[in-house]
């Protein structure tokens, strides 16, 4: 017994120093992004989770600024690749390169960008697909592999990539396959009149506010690896199998909606991504363990690239997140 | 100190028990409602037919809510699960109760298992299960309140006038019925214990005893009708089984025949009024005595009116026998067979006489010569004997006559007695069912003075059928002669009045019955009405 509340006491402590440390870095981040409490908190969730995000907005909505405010408040080493129709796949990942070494000439492996902890892939969706594979495949397999040498990334690695909704002309979208491999896909909005105001305040001077570093690297795994202790109920859990499961059009009970609208429902790693996300924001509502609520607020970044809208969705304009509600308001 | 899991379980038991407490105000509130719906539109079905609500659908209605309401409390009640989530939903504690409770049942052990459970119970120590409120249906209370109500109002309802007539009539005739039934079931066992005795073949006692046992007690005026024309017809069946018009009708001519020698003349009117069993006794005193060779002559002069008697029926038989032959042609079949059996019984009795006149006759006359000798006695007796074998099978046959006549007459009785229980039935006179059948007319004490009627019976002539018989008074066939008699003292009966009485009412409650069709009432109608306009014309 006094193993067991010594035990206690410290996995409440490490469940404090999460929260803290999250709100920590929601308020370091505050400093510099005005408003998007939401984007900022889904980001961090991804991180925590070793997710990656793929963002959408219109150009200037401070995705680059969040990016890189985040890895100034992580102490984590952040790059950022501008994907254009003729960048090369080794323009990421890096490439071999011939140098002279004591008078010997010799091909040495010259790292790419990729080779960070965060990484900014700006509109992803104007690279090839060659290119756009190359990115995607590091992203799941966490490593790099030139002329038949492997080199892993230093962890964490998050990649954050971007798409514009407004210039879809020459560019290549992502394939569904590809999509399932972020984590979230956040929308971002245009700002409120009065963070306008804000945002001018903030960077319209002279000096830009520091953002001072809250955790590193280290702490950043400690927090994707306590999470995951976080308990689910089978009730909740079955919940969450039944808000996916109410995304397939062929479930029969699946609401007709989805039946008529939806081509295809989300594989099961948009249940981990929930499960997942979930955990943690158990975490930080002071929780020890997963509630609906938890699902309810991770389903919709979590699924809305991860279902296929049919071709009467896509001719009536129906968008994911609406469908995504109905799946959930199904599965009680 | 308790545990956290002790004290949410405690908790979750306190919400259990609470919600299920308003669970079954939901469901008591709801069977009101329903059972107050079924029975406020049951009861108007009564109350629009006039009739009165039965008690019995309160009571029934009573024991459908009181069955059905814990009943479909323990099928939709709060189960520990639905209980904690409820209490989660309510208190916003994020399926905190809920996890725990599951993570408990299941053994789940680890760091964060004891911190949930920790944090759960610390949660809920502060927490009130009377805050729970019960949200009262405020629309099915007062729907419920309101059936309620008016069912209850319903029950004060009294029936319409046409009902309570109607409820009367049916315990009028309830009583009645019982009451008919009770009279029937003693007479017909009286009935029967007579024909015991008379042991006739033809008629099975037990089968009387049986009778009463197809009678019910019912309200129902013409089922009781029913049932007692029923029972009339079986009884006239049965009478009908013993008639033997034709060897009456026989034996009656016989008599008539008899009637005319003054020796025999007290026989003839025994056997023309049908008094067989005296007529057998009067009979038997002619049997002629043992053969004596002294008084072979007086035994002969004693055998003469015996000889006269058997010689006058045997010949009046086989007249009356030719008479119906010649009247009825080819149809007369079991009749005609009886009456040709008496006959020759008749006959055979007058040559058995003739026999032993002639063999006393000799024998006076051997006598007389001196040549009598014991076979010529031997002879006589013989013949004596033969006589007497024959007297006594005329005589059984008289007294077999005598018993199917007078169980004939019972049946007939009875069935008299029947329809003056319909009369009885049918009356609104207010007259006893003792007063109707004319039996203990009822009084204080006997009164001092002479009875001016000598009959048991009314002739208001009102039976209380409401079919009546229109007739004239002695236009019918009469079964009264008018005799010359000698003046002397002598009572008068007034049998044609009363089988007149018997007749009409008989004849009225043929026409009432149901089982007969209108064709035959109406003739039957249409007979007495021609015999008034006979007597009009």
């Amino acid at each position: 017994m006094t193993t067991e509340v010594a035990s206690d006491a410290e996995a409440k402590a490490e469940v404090e120093a999460f929260r803290k440390t999250f709100e920590d870095l929601r308020a370091e981040i505050a400093k510099f992004i005005v408003g998007q409490e939401e984007i900022v908190e889904d980001v961090l969730i991804a991180i925590v989770c070793g997710g990656h995000v793929l963002l959408e907005g219109v150009p200037g909505l401070g995705k680059t600024a969040l990016v890189s405010t985040i890895a100034k408040a992580m102490h984590l080493d952040f790059s950022r690749v501008q994907f254009t129709p003729d960048l090369l796949p080794a323009d990421i990942t890096g490439t071999q390169i011939l140098v002279e070494r004591n008078g010997e000439k010799i091909f040495e492996f010259q790292k790419g960008p990729i080779f960070s902890n965060i990484l900014l892939a700006d509109e992803i969706n104007r690279a090839t697909p060659k290119t756009q594979s190359a990115l995607l495949e590091t992203m799941q397999e966490k490593s790099v592999t030139v002329a038949g040498k492997t080199h892993a990334l230093d962890l964490p690695f998050f990649v954050l990539a971007t798409q514009n909704p407004i210039e879809q002309d020459g560019t290549y979208p992502l394939p569904e396959a590809q999509l399932d491999r972020f984590f979230f896909k956040l929308h971002v909005d245009l700002p409120t009149h009065d963070q306008f105001s804000e945002i001018l305040n903030r960077t319209g001077g002279v000096k830009p506010p520091e953002i001072e570093a809250v955790i590193g690297a280290e702490e950043v795994l400690q927090m994707g690896r306590l999470f995951r202790e976080v308990p689910i109920d089978s009730e909740v859990q079955r919940y969450l199998v039944n808000v996916v499961m109410a995304t397939h059009p062929e479930n029969e009970a699946a609401p007709d909606a989805i039946k008529t609208y939806l081509r295809h429902g989300s594989s099961p790693r948009g249940a981990q991504s929930i499960l997942a996300a979930s955990r943690v924001r158990a975490l930080l509502d002071g929780r020890y363990h997963v509630a609906k609520e938890d699902v309810r607020a991770s389903a919709v970044p979590a699924l809305r690239h991860r279902i296929i809208l049919s071709f009467e969705g896509e001719a009536e304009g129906f968008q994911p997140d609406a469908l995504i509600r109905e799946a959930i308001d199904s599965a009680e | 100190m308790d545990t956290p899991s002790e004290v949410i379980q405690r908790f979750v038991s306190s919400v259990r028990r609470r919600l299920n407490r308003h669970r079954l105000l939901d469901c008591l509130l709801w069977g009101l409602a329903v059972v107050g719906g079924v029975l406020l539109i049951a009861g108007l079905a009564y109350i629009l037919q006039g009739e009165r609500v039965p008690r019995g659908l309160y009571l029934a209605a009573g024991v459908v809510l009181l069955a059905a309401v814990p009943g479909v409390w323990l099928i939709r009640r709060f189960s520990a699960d639905r209980a904690a989530a409820f209490a989660d939903d309510f208190f916003g504690l994020k399926d905190t109760l809920l996890s725990a409770k599951h993570f408990h049942e299941e053994k789940r052990e680890g760091d964060f298992y004891r911190l949930q459970e920790g944090a759960a119970g610390e949660k809920v120590a502060d927490l009130s299960v009377s805050s729970i409120p019960y949200r009262w249906p405020r629309k099915l209370g007062t729907a419920a309140l309101v059936v309620v109500l008016l069912s209850a109002l319903m029950a004060f309802k009294e029936p319409s006038p046409e009902v309570l007539e109607r409820l009367e009539e049916e315990r009028i005739t309830a009583e009645k019925t019982a009451e008919i039934n009770e009279f029937l079931e003693e007479e017909l066992e009286e009935l029967a214990k007579d024909l015991e005795e008379t042991a006739l073949p033809e008629v099975d006692p037990e089968e009387i005893r049986k009778l009463p046992s197809g009678l019910k007690e019912t309200k129902n005026q013409n089922e009781a009708l029913r049932q007692y024309a029923n029972l009339e017809r079986q009884l006239r069946e049965k009478a009908q089984k013993l008639d033997r018009r034709k060897e009456e009708a026989l034996l009656a001519a016989v008599g008539e025949e008899l009637q005319k020698d003054e020796e025999n003349r007290e026989l003839g009117r025994k056997l023309k009024e049908k008094e067989f069993q005296a007529a057998a006794e009067e009979l038997n005193k002619m049997a002629p005595e043992p053969v004596q060779k002294e008084k072979l002559s007086e035994q002969r002069k004693e055998l003469a009116r015996l000889r006269a008697a058997s010689q006058r029926m045997a010949d009046a038989a086989k007249s009356a026998n030719r008479r119906g032959t010649a009247g009825s042609s080819g149809g007369a079949g079991q009749g005609q067979s009886a009456s040709g059996g008496m006959e020759s019984e008749l006959s055979s009795l007058s040559e058995s006489v003739e026999q032993f006149s002639s063999s006393l006759k000799n024998a006076e006359r051997l006598s007389q010569l001196g040549r009598l000798d014991a076979d010529q006695l031997s002879l006589c007796e013989s013949d004596r004997d033969s006589v007497l074998s024959q007297m006594k099978r005329l005589s059984e046959s008289l007294c077999k006559m005598n018993a199917l006549c007078e169980s004939e007459k019972k049946l007939l009785s009875m069935c008299e007695k029947l329809g003056q229980c319909q009369g009885f039935l049918c009356g609104k006179d207010g007259k006893s069912l003792s007063q109707c059948l004319g039996i203990n007319p009822g009084g204080l004490q006997a009164g001092n003075g002479s009875v001016e009627s000598r009959t048991a019976f009314s002739d208001s002539g009102n039976t209380g059928e409401l079919t009546q018989l229109q007739g004239i008074k002695g236009a019918g066939p009469s079964e009264s002669m008018v005799e010359e008699a000698t003046e002397g003292e002598g009572v008068a009966t007034r049998r044609s009045v009363s089988r007149e009485h018997n007749y009409t009412r008989q004849v009225e409650s043929f026409v009432q019955r149901e089982d007969v069709p209108a064709e035959v009432k109406e003739g039957v109608k249409r007979y007495f009405e021609g015999i008034h306009q006979a007597e009009n014309q």
